[in-house]
C-alpha cells in the first residue's frame, strides 16, 4: 500500500501561548510545532500543563496570549465543534463515550459531524440518505476491522472492558477522519497486553494514514519506544525538546520528573 | 488376541473406490470423483462458474466467491509459486486463520504439483522451526504481521524457505525485506508467468494422481514431537466416502469452517469433502466471532472436539444462570420434560402425550438454544478427540442437536462411527466397513488394519516412528478400548494415560476430567494419583464464571491467583466436585484437590496445540503439589516460573490450599 505523499509543511504550530486560570498560570509562552506523519509524544511530571495544551488547540480552553494554527489556518479562537470538523481529533484520558449505545452505534454517532442530510430525510431513510448511511457504515466497518474490535461490534460501551472501551474511543476518533489525532494518555490503567495492542494500533495510525499523532503518556517505555520526537514540559514551560535518545540522556528532565537530587 | 472384524456390506463399491478412478456412485446418488483436490477444483469451476463456493465475513457482511473466483485464485497462486520455482513434491507451510486464502495456498501449492502443510496458528517460533525442518518447506505463507514475525525472528535458523507469503497486508507497510511477499504480488507473478507458459497450469494439474499425498498432517504430540502423516486424496475421499454414507450433505449447502486447518479435520471436510459435492465453506470475520458467526450460517454438518462442547455447555450454563425469571422457569420446566422424554425412548415407552409434551419443550426452549449455538440447520455434528461426558452427551440430545460419537485417528481416519439406526450410549459405534480392529488382550491396544487406500503412507521423514506404529499392516493407535458382544466400540484412554491407584485399581483420568470440565466454574483439570491411596485433581477455575459468582457474591479479587484461593471459591468447588463425584466409579472418585494458581498453557508446553493435557511436564512441574497432597499437607507454598508469548519470563509465587472431600 503506498502511503501519502508528505507535504513538508508543519500541520499544528502552537505560537507562544499562556493560559491562566485565575492567580494560577497553567501555561508559560509554550511553542511548538508538529510536524506530517511524526508522533510527537509530551511528557512531564503531573500539573505541567500537558492536557491543557491539548484542551486549546481542541479549543475547550482559550489561551490568554499566544495563537495557534492548523494547516496554516488560526483556530485560536475557533469553538470547538468547528476544529473538530476541520479534523482535530481527540482521544480524552477519561473515557468519553455513550455507553448506554453499541461499539457500533458509538462509531456512527462520530460519524455525524459528517453527515449531510437532514433530520427528516434520515427518518424516512429513502433513498440519498439512505446511501449516504451505508457509506459511512462502510467507513465505520473498515474501522472496526483495523481495530480488531469485531468480536464487540453489537455489545453495548458500558458493558465493555477499560481496555476495549479505551480501543472504541481510538475508533470514535478515527471515525471523524482526522488528519492529526490528539491522544491523552491512551494507555493509562492498561496492562501489558492491552498497552502492547494500543502501540500497534497507534503506530500502524501514523504509518497507514500519514497523519501526525500527539500523545501525551506517562509511561517512559512506551514513549522512548514509539515517538519520533519529545517534548517535555515542566511548570507550564517547554523546559526542552528533542530526539528520544536526547531525552533520556538529559539531566534535567530527570530532575524534572524526580525532583532534586536532594531526594536520594 | 481377539478379532472381531465387521463384514463389508458395500463390498463391491469399496472395491472401486479403493483402487478404481473415475467416477462412482455413492449411495445417495451422489457421484465419487477419485480425483485430486486442484482437479476437482478445476471440475466445478467449469461446472458451476457463478455458485457460491466460498463465504467470508469481512467488515460486517458475508462476501462470497464464486467456483471462478476461487479456481483463479487458486491457479494464480499456484502459477506465481511456479515462477518462483515451487515445483513437484515441494512444500508450503501455512500458518493463519481460517481465511479463503488458506485455502487458496494450499490448493494452489498442490496445483503446482507440491504439498501443503498446515501449522496451529499459536505456535512460538521454535514450534514453527520444528514443522518447517522436518516437512524441508520451501515457501511457508504467514497470515499477517503476527505471524510473520515468527518467521522474522527464526530466518537465519531456515535457510531453506525462499519466501515468507502473508495474505493480510496490515501492518507490513513498513516491512522492506524482500523475503516477505503480499499474497496479491504472488498471483500478479503468475498472471505473468502464464503468458510465457499458456498451458503450464492445466499441464501441473492434469499430471496429478488420486494417490499423490495429498498434504502433511501433524499429530498433536500428546508425547514427543508431533508427526507428519502423509495422506492421499484417495485416503481423504474414502474417509468422506464413509461419513456420507450416514450423513450425506449436497451442493450449496453450509459448511462452516472455524477449527485450525492445520488439524485433519478441515483437510477431510473443509477441503476434500467441500469440493467433492460442491458444498459452500463459510469462514468466520475473526477468532472472536466465531459463535456469533457460526449462528449466522448454521453448518449442516460439523466435526469438533469434546472441548468445544465443554465450552459451549458451560457458556449456555452461565447464560441460563443469568436469565431472567420467566426464562429460567421455562428452560427448567422444559429440561425436565426433555430427561424424561429421553428415558422413555431410550426404554422404548415414548406416547403421544410425551411426544406433544417435547414438541411443546422444543417449541418454548430448544430451538432458541439450538439455534444459539447455530445448529438449527444442523444435520450431524461428530465429536471427536477425547472422550466426552455422557451427562454432557444426553444434554444435547435432549436440546436437539444431532450429535454423535465417532473413534477417529489421524492415520487411518474415521474407524468407527455412531449412526442413528444402532446407537448405544456411551460407545463410538460400531467398526465401519474396510476397516478391521483388533484389541490386545495385554494392555486393550486397539490395532487398526485398513485397506491401504485408507491408510496413511508413513509419517513424513520419520520411519523409525512408522516402523514402531505400523507392524504387519496394523496400526498400533496406543489408545485402549473394548468392544462389547454386539461390537460396539467403547474408547476407554490413551493406554500411556491410563493409571492404577496403589492397590491396582486401574482408572482412566480423561474420563474423570470430562466429567468435571462439565462444571462450569472449572475451565480445566489433572487428575493425578499414580501409585498413590486416592484420587486427587488439580483444578483450574473458569476465570469468567467465578469471577461473575465472586462478583455476585460480593467477594473482592484482583487476579486469579488471588480469585483461585478464596475459601469461598474452594467451597463452590467442592460443592461442584461433591456433584460430579456421584457420576464416578466409587473406587476413583475425588478425596482431595487444589485450585492451581495459574492456567494451563500450550506456549509453557503444559498443553498440545489442540488443548490436550501433556501429563510428564505437568507432573514434573507441579511435583510439589502432588507430593504435597498425598503427605497430607494443608497448604502448599509454590513458585512457579511464566513463559510469556514473546519469550519473556516471569514467575508467579503463592500459596495454595488442599481441600478434601
Amino acid at each position: 500500500m503506498e502511503k501519502p505523499s508528505r507535504e513538508q509543511r508543519e500541520v499544528l504550530k502552537v505560537e507562544d501561548i499562556s493560559l491562566s486560570f485565575g492567580g494560577v498560570d497553567a501555561l508559560k509562552g509554550v511553542s511548538f510545532i508538529v510536524n506530517p506523519g511524526e508522533i510527537l509524544a509530551i511528557i512531564g511530571p503531573n500539573g505541567a500543563g500537558k492536557t491543557c495544551i491539548l484542551n486549546s488547540i481542541n479549543g475547550f480552553y482559550r489561551p490568554q496570549k499566544g495563537r495557534i494554527f492548523f494547516e496554516g489556518v488560526e483556530i485560536t479562537k475557533m469553538p470547538p465543534h468547528r476544529i473538530c470538523a476541520m479534523g482535530v481529533a481527540r482521544v480524552f484520558q477519561n473515557v468519553e463515550l455513550y455507553t448506554g449505545l453499541t461499539t457500533l452505534e458509538n462509531l456512527m454517532a462520530a460519524r455525524h459531524s459528517r453527515m449531510k442530510q437532514s433530520i427528516i430525510t434520515n427518518a424516512l431513510w429513502f433513498g440519498w440518505a439512505r446511501r449516504e448511511e451505508v457509506g459511512h457504515r462502510k467507513i465505520v466497518e473498515h474501522i472496526i476491522d483495523f481495530l480488531e474490535i469485531q468480536g464487540i461490534r453489537k455489545q453495548t460501551v458500558g458493558m465493555l472492558p477499560y481496555g476495549l472501551r479505551k480501543r472504541v474511543e481510538l475508533g470514535r476518533a478515527l471515525a471523524l477522519e482526522p488528519r492529526v489525532l490528539l491522544l491523552d494518555e491512551p494507555m493509562a490503567g492498561m496492562n501489558l497486553e492491552e498497552k502492547e495492542d494500543m502501540v500497534r494500533f497507534v503506530l500502524d495510525i501514523a504509518e497507514r494514514e500519514g497523519f501526525p499523532v500527539v500523545l501525551i503518556e506517562h509511561d517512559m517505555g512506551v514513549v522512548m519506544d514509539i515517538a519520533d520526537r519529545i517534548i517535555v514540559l515542566d511548570n507550564g514551560e517547554v523546559l526542552t525538546e528533542g530526539l528520544p535518545q536526547e531525552i533520556a540522556a538529559n539531566p534535567k528532565v530527570a530532575e524534572a520528573y524526580m525532583g532534586s537530587d536532594e531526594l536520594w | 488376541m481377539v478379532d472381531r472384524n465387521n463384514g463389508d456390506p458395500d463390498k463391491l463399491l469399496f472395491d472401486q473406490l479403493k483402487s478404481g478412478t473415475g467416477v462412482v456412485a455413492g449411495h445417495w446418488g451422489e457421484k465419487w470423483r477419485l480425483k485430486t483436490s486442484p482437479q476437482l477444483l478445476m471440475e466445478n469451476a467449469a461446472m458451476w462458474p457463478d455458485q457460491p463456493a466460498l463465504r467470508k465475513k469481512r467488515y460486517g457482511i458475508w462476501n462470497t466467491y464464486n467456483w471462478k473466483e476461487y479456481f483463479e485464485n487458486v491457479k494464480y497462486f499456484a502459477l506465481g509459486l511456479a515462477s518462483m520455482g515451487f515445483k513437484g513434491k515441494d512444500k508450503l507451510a501455512i500458518i493463519g486463520d481460517n481465511d479463503p486464502e488458506w485455502w487458496f495456498c494450499q490448493l494452489g501449492a498442490q496445483a503446482a504439483g507440491g504439498i501443503g502443510l498446515g501449522i496451529f496458528i499459536d505456535c512460538i517460533p521454535d514450534e514453527i522451526k520444528y514443522f518447517v525442518q522436518n516437512s524441508e518447506a520451501t515457501f511457508a505463507a504467514a497470515k499477517d504481521q503476527e505471524q510473520s514475525d515468527k518467521f522474522i525472528e527464526i530466518k537465519d535458523e531456515i535457510p531453506n524457505i525462499k519466501k515468507v507469503i502473508y495474505w493480510e497486508p496490515k501492518g507490513m507497510w513498513r516491512y522492506q525485506d524482500p523475503w516477505l511477499m503480499d499474497f496479491r504480488e504472488v498471483v500478479e507473478l503468475g498472471r505473468q508467468y502464464e503468458k510465457d507458459h499458456p498451458q503450464a497450469f492445466e499441464e501441473t494439474i492434469n499430471q496429478g494422481q488420486v494417490d499423490d499425498i495429498s498434504c502433511l498432517a501433524y499429530t498433536s504430540g500428546t508425547t514427543g514431537l508431533p508427526k507428519a502423516a502423509q495422506i492421499s486424496y484417495r485416503s481423504l475421499i474414502a474417509w468422506n466416502y464413509t461419513l456420507w454414507k450416514y450423513y450425506p450433505a449436497f451442493t450449496g449447502q453450509d459448511y462452516y469452517s472455524f477449527l485450525c486447518p492445520a488439524w485433519a479435520v478441515d483437510q477431510i471436510l473443509g477441503f476434500v469433502g467441500c469440493l467433492e459435492h460442491g458444498l459452500v465453506v463459510n469462514f468466520p470475520e475473526s477468532p472472536e466471532t466465531v459463535a456469533e458467526d457460526a449462528r449466522e450460517i448454521s453448518s449442516v454438518i460439523e466435526l469438533a472436539g469434546a472441548r468445544m462442547w465443554e465450552e459451549r455447555y458451560r457458556n449456555l450454563l452461565t447464560r441460563i444462570h443469568d436469565a431472567d425469571w420467566l426464562k429460567k422457569t421455562a428452560y427448567n420446566l422444559a429440561m425436565g420434560i426433555g430427561r424424561r422424554y429421553m428415558e422413555l425412548k431410550r426404554e422404548g415407552r415414548l406416547n403421544l402425550t410425551w411426544k406433544t409434551l417435547y414438541k411443546l419443550a422444543d417449541w418454548i426452549a430448544f430451538r432458541q438454544l439450538r439455534d444459539r449455538l447455530g445448529y438449527i440447520r444442523a444435520q450431524v455434528c461428530l465429536v471427536a478427540g477425547a472422550m466426552m461426558s455422557p451427562e454432557l452427551f444426553n444434554f444435547f440430545q435432549i436440546i436437539g442437536i444431532p450429535l454423535y460419537t465417532y473413534y477417529g485417528i489421524t492415520e487411518a481416519g474415521f474407524v468407527t462411527m455412531q449412526h442413528p439406526g444402532a446407537i448405544k450410549r456411551g460407545s463410538c459405534g460400531k467398526v465401519l466397513p474396510g476397516r478391521e480392529v483388533k484389541i490386545t488382550e495385554k494392555e486393550d491396544e486397539v490395532l487398526v488394519k485398513a485397506d491401504s487406500a485408507m491408510m496413511f503412507s508413513g509419517y513424513y521423514n520419520n520411519d523409525n516412528a512408522t516402523q514402531k506404529t505400523l507392524r504387519d499392516g496394523w496400526y498400533y493407535t496406543g489408545d485402549a478400548a473394548y468392544i462389547d458382544d454386539e461390537g460396539h466400540f467403547f474408547f476407554m484412554d490413551r493406554i500411556s494415560e491410563m493409571m492404577a491407584l496403589k492397590d491396582g485399581t486401574k482408572f482412566s483420568p480423561t474420563y474423570i476430567e470430562s466429567e468435571l470440565r462439565c462444571s462450569r466454574y472449572i475451565a480445566d483439570v489433572m487428575v493425578v494419583g499414580q501409585d498413590q491411596d486416592f484420587v486427587a485433581a488439580l483444578i483450574q477455575i473458569d476465570l469468567k464464571n467465578v469471577g461473575q459468582w465472586a462478583e455476585a457474591s460480593h467477594i473482592a479479587y484482583n487476579t486469579y491467583v488471588d480469585l483461585s484461593q478464596k475459601g469461598p471459591v474452594y467451597d463452590l468447588i467442592a460443592q461442584e466436585v461433591a456433584v460430579i463425584n456421584t457420576r464416578i466409579p466409587e473406587h476413583s472418585r475425588l478425596k482431595a484437590f487444589v485450585n492451581l494458581h495459574k492456567e494451563f498453557d500450550a506456549d509453557e508446553a503444559e498443553m498440545t496445540r489442540t488443548r490436550k493435557l501433556r501429563r510428564a511436564p505437568l507432573f514434573e512441574k507441579y511435583k510439589e503439589i502432588i507430593e504435597g497432597i498425598y503427605d497430607g499437607k494443608d497448604t502448599i507454598p509454590v513458585f512457579t516460573e511464566v513463559k510469556y508469548r514473546d519469550g519473556r519470563k516471569g514467575s508467579v509465587q503463592a500459596e495454595v490450599s488442599v481441600r478434601r472431600v
